[in-house]
């Protein structure tokens, strides 16, 4: 297998192919910088070129767009408190306050070195896990998915500051907001009040600016300050986030292990486990108060666990020919138009192409990581600009970005309404995380639920061990959350008690 | 920096004036184009709006950025392709933008699916088109539906099935999507006995198939040409086993698997019609209806000319599709043939009815 892996290692970086990596790597960072245009968009377009090569280059071309995307997501959720994509959002909440303390380059190094060591974790999962996979995945039926949801909204959903049922009722609001769309069960449209694009549900990435980049925006025109402070010391930050990350070595592989698996699941990806693994490192901190203000294990669950999906996400396209996301649904297109069938061959007769995906996973994230240090400078000058030119600036983004989204006002009139949405719930203290997330996985969760009685029937279902297992985790994250509140709330009132 | 200053009675003029540019310039409109605008190369220095009404990476955008670089050879000029997503309403949001709003100038295309035209025969909200009266340009894809069930169900033929105690549970997306149809007519032929249990929800074939392979379904209706492409050792293996295939002959590669009308009793083989509109009008590439003779004409030869391209055929399977062309006229017969049969139109709403 290490020699295979050598093999796939030297054809990446062989002519034309490493030409292909380093194409593939700028047209990520591009997508990922941009809000509302992803791999996905990038992968379709550049599809026809991919089929046409060799199919380690093409693979390669593919697979580095997807990777690198996440890193130029990454640059603008700090900077900008823009996330370029979807699985960047929790970096806005701990790494743009960072960026506005004069610490860009801090919360940048400790996302990069988080996200290497995250896609690493992957890579090597991928490559080890070859032999348990089908076994893991067939186990997973349409009950356990459906108990997985519960125990992700029920991690995010005690991210609460103190009141978790608060937490759980905003989740519920998620999940009816996500009721929107047609009905996945009989094909009918729901509550779409004749408005032909909701019938695919409310557009996420139009949705989801209004209700964090928005808020932000809106922050920064009160407070009147710029975006980023100008004055910041690259190499010492660089030095110091890389130090921090390594430090934090145990959160990394923990939570690099929750991507890889959520990464397993088809539908869940990276908007999931960001807010699961954020949701964990909170919950893990000495100091949980500090997050939300520019905690650095804020910064570093969230990174590593999105890159380490990419492994886990490459798991049942490359062994099964089941794609776990759209930009997976285009690799396996790829795949088969370059005759590369998906399933038991890829570890006999295209292992060399296995490898060669796998090296490229770490591969193009060091060179995104690379082209980004070499250009953060410029990009921390832009952020540092004045609010009166800023807010505009990034107001006219987000509207471009929201527009092109769904290509109509529909997404424009949905960044308004979610606007409206993320700034109340921002005034009035309350989690947005459990809302996003909840609505992200509401379809996922009517799905599972509804296929699980088709498909096993109540009482099968509910005596499966893995059921039984993930019912116990999910009753234990509730009562945990709670009795932990609770022990808070006595400790201060025994202090106030005291005090008096 | 010199600065530009409008005083009260410029700014109260310009305020009078603009409104009624505007006013004038709305009213005038566009002239339709006749086939004497029509020059042969019409196409040059112009841009080609393609609709597509699937999401960006699905199946449909695959196909519609595939077909683009080649439409662009074949029409004189070789005009610029961009595309447009309306993927509203499982397509129809595009149907609507197609039949209503895009001009009859040629320079606005889409790629809609048979869905299209089950929305319409179900009579579905937000249907505003009438898929008969649209441009169809020819088609490259052909449907070869073949209904599966595992080898571990203990059915080896049609005749079993008939005879099995229990019904295998068939996955699929919606009642009303395409490869539900098949099993929905084998039932609706045999309405005293419940050949299947249709299980549907799922997000896609993919999740079907994995579903299948756990053992949650018996088996499901899919493409030949998807089921060798991706899972050919479940056939060799014989972990699936194909049952009928819906096809008017039977296919080359299943010698011995009956086609369904082979098997549906005389009295129900008005709903076999039902399958083949969907045979000819899987994603199909149209045009606005009424385009000036010329202009349809030129399309349609640029098709034509497609279709005969070695390289075109060899991308389209490459994606994972069978080649076949379909002229325009083959789309409109198929078409027009079950728009105008009521019966046929009744049975299908009462099929899907009674599932979903």
């Amino acid at each position: 297998m290490c020699g295979a892996l050598l093999s796939g290692l030297a054809d990446v970086l062989a002519w034309p192919t490493c030409g292909y990596l380093l194409l593939g790597c700028v047209v990520g960072l591009i997508v990922g910088i941009l809000p509302g245009l992803g791999p996905v968009f990038a992968i379709t377009i550049f599809l026809p070129i991919a089929i046409q090569l060799d199919p380690v280059s093409g693979l390669v071309l593919i697979v580095s767009i997807w990777t690198v995307a996440q890193i130029g997501g990454e640059v603008t959720s700090v900077l900008f408190a823009v996330p370029g994509e979807l699985s960047t959002v929790t970096t806005i909440l701990d790494g743009h306050p960072l960026a506005r303390q004069g610490k860009a380059g801090l919360a940048l190094a400790v996302n990069f070195t988080s996200n290497l060591m995250g896609v690493t974790f992957g890579a090597v999962i991928l490559f080890l896990a070859v032999p348990i996979a089908r076994p893991l995945i067939l186990h997973l039926g349409n009950p356990e998915l459906f108990m997985c949801v519960l125990v992700g909204v029920t991690f995010v959903g005690s991210l609460t500051g103190g009141r978790p049922l608060l937490g759980y009722a905003v989740a519920a609001f998620g999940f009816l907001l996500a009721l929107v769309g047609t009905s996945v069960i009989s094909g009918a449209p729901r509550y779409t009040f004749g408005v032909l694009g909701l019938w695919e549900g409310i557009p996420l990435i139009s949705f989801a600016l209004g209700f964090f980049a928005i808020p932000e925006v809106y922050r920064m025109y009160v407070d009147g300050n710029p975006l980023t402070a100008s004055r910041v010391n690259i190499g010492a930050d660089f030095k110091e986030g890389i130090v921090e990350s390594l430090r934090h070595w145990r959160l990394v592989l923990a939570c690099s292990g929750i991507g890889v698996v959520i990464g397993l699941i088809p539908g869940l990806g990276g908007s999931v486990s960001q807010w699961v693994s954020y949701s964990y490192a909170k919950r893990r901190s000495k100091h949980p108060e500090q997050f939300g203000h520019g905690a650095i294990e804020g910064l570093i669950g969230p990174s590593a666990s999105c890159t380490a999906k990419d492994g886990g996400h490459l798991l049942p396209t490359l062994f099964f020919g089941i794609p776990a996301s759209v930009s997976m649904a285009l690799l396996l297109t790829a795949m088969l138009a370059l005759d590369v069938t998906p399933g038991p061959k890829m570890v006999t007769e295209h292992l060399d192409v296995t490898m060669a995906i796998i090296s490229v996973l770490v591969i193009s994230c060091i060179l995104g990581i690379i082209i980004m240090t070499l250009s953060v400078k410029k990009l921390i000058h832009l952020a540092s600009m004045p609010t009166a030119y800023m807010v505009p600036f990034l107001l006219a983004l987000i509207l471009i970005a929201a527009y092109s989204a769904r290509d109509s006002m529909l997404g424009v009139t949905l960044l308004i309404v979610g606007s409206v949405i993320g700034v109340t719930m921002e005034i009035l203290g309350w989690p947005r995380a459990p809302f996003i997330l909840a609505f992200v996985l509401g379809p996922l969760a009517e799905r599972y639920l509804f296929l699980t009685e088709q498909t096993y029937g109540w009482s099968a279902a509910a005596v499966r061990p893995g059921v039984l297992i993930l019912f116990v985790i999910m009753a234990s994250v509730i009562f945990w959350t709670i009795r932990g509140e609770r022990g808070h709330k006595n400790a201060d009132d025994t202090v106030l008690a005291s005090e008096r | 920096v010199q600065e530009f200053y409008v005083n009260r009675r410029q700014y109260k003029a310009l305020s009078l004036i603009l409104p009624l540019v505007f006013l004038v310039a709305g009213c005038g409109g566009d002239d339709p184009l006749t086939n004497k605008d029509i020059k042969a190369d019409y196409y040059k220095g112009k841009t080609i709006t393609w609709i597509v009404s699937g999401s960006a990476g699905g199946g449909t955008d695959v196909l519609t950025r595939a077909y683009a670089p080649f439409l662009s050879k074949y029409l004189e000029g070789h005009p610029k392709v961009q595309f447009k997503y309306l993927t509203g309403g499982g397509g129809i949001e595009a149907g609507n933008y197609i039949y209503n709003v895009a001009k009859k100038d040629g320079l606005t295309l889409a790629t809609l699916g048979s869905e299209n035209l089950f929305s319409q025969i179900l009579g579905e909200d937000g249907v505003k088109y009438q898929f008969q009266k649209l441009t169809f340009l020819g088609n490259f894809l052909a449907r070869d539906q073949m209904l599966f069930v595992r080898g571990d169900f203990g059915v080896d033929n049609f005749d079993e099935l008939m005879d099995a105690s229990e019904p295998p549970k068939i996955g699929a997306r919606t009642a009303s999507h395409s490869t539900a149809l098949l099993p929905l007519i084998l039932q609706g032929s045999f309405p005293d006995k419940k050949l299947f249990d249709m299980v549907y929800g799922y997000d896609g074939g993919e999740d079907v198939d994995l579903d299948v392979e756990r053992g949650a379904l018996d088996g499901r209706s899919n493409s030949v040409g998807s089921v060798e492409s991706t899972h050919q050792d479940w056939i060799d293996d014989k972990f699936l086993v194909p049952l009928v295939y819906e096809g008017q002959e039977r296919h080359p590669d299943f010698p011995d698997v009956p086609t369904v009308g082979e098997v549906v009793p005389p009295e129900h083989q008005d709903l076999i019609a039902l399958l083949r509109a969907p045979d000819l009008t899987t994603r199909p590439p149209v045009a606005p209806p009424g385009l000036p003779s010329d202009l349809s004409d030129m399309l349609r030869k640029a098709f034509e000319d497609m279709s005969n391209d070695p390289d075109f055929e060899k991308t389209v399977e490459d994606l994972g599709y069978p080649f076949q062309w379909i002229t325009p006229d083959q789309e409109a017969d198929a078409v027009t043939s079950v728009l105008s049969d009521k019966d046929l139109e009744e049975d299908y709403k009462g099929l899907v009815g009674d599932e979903g």
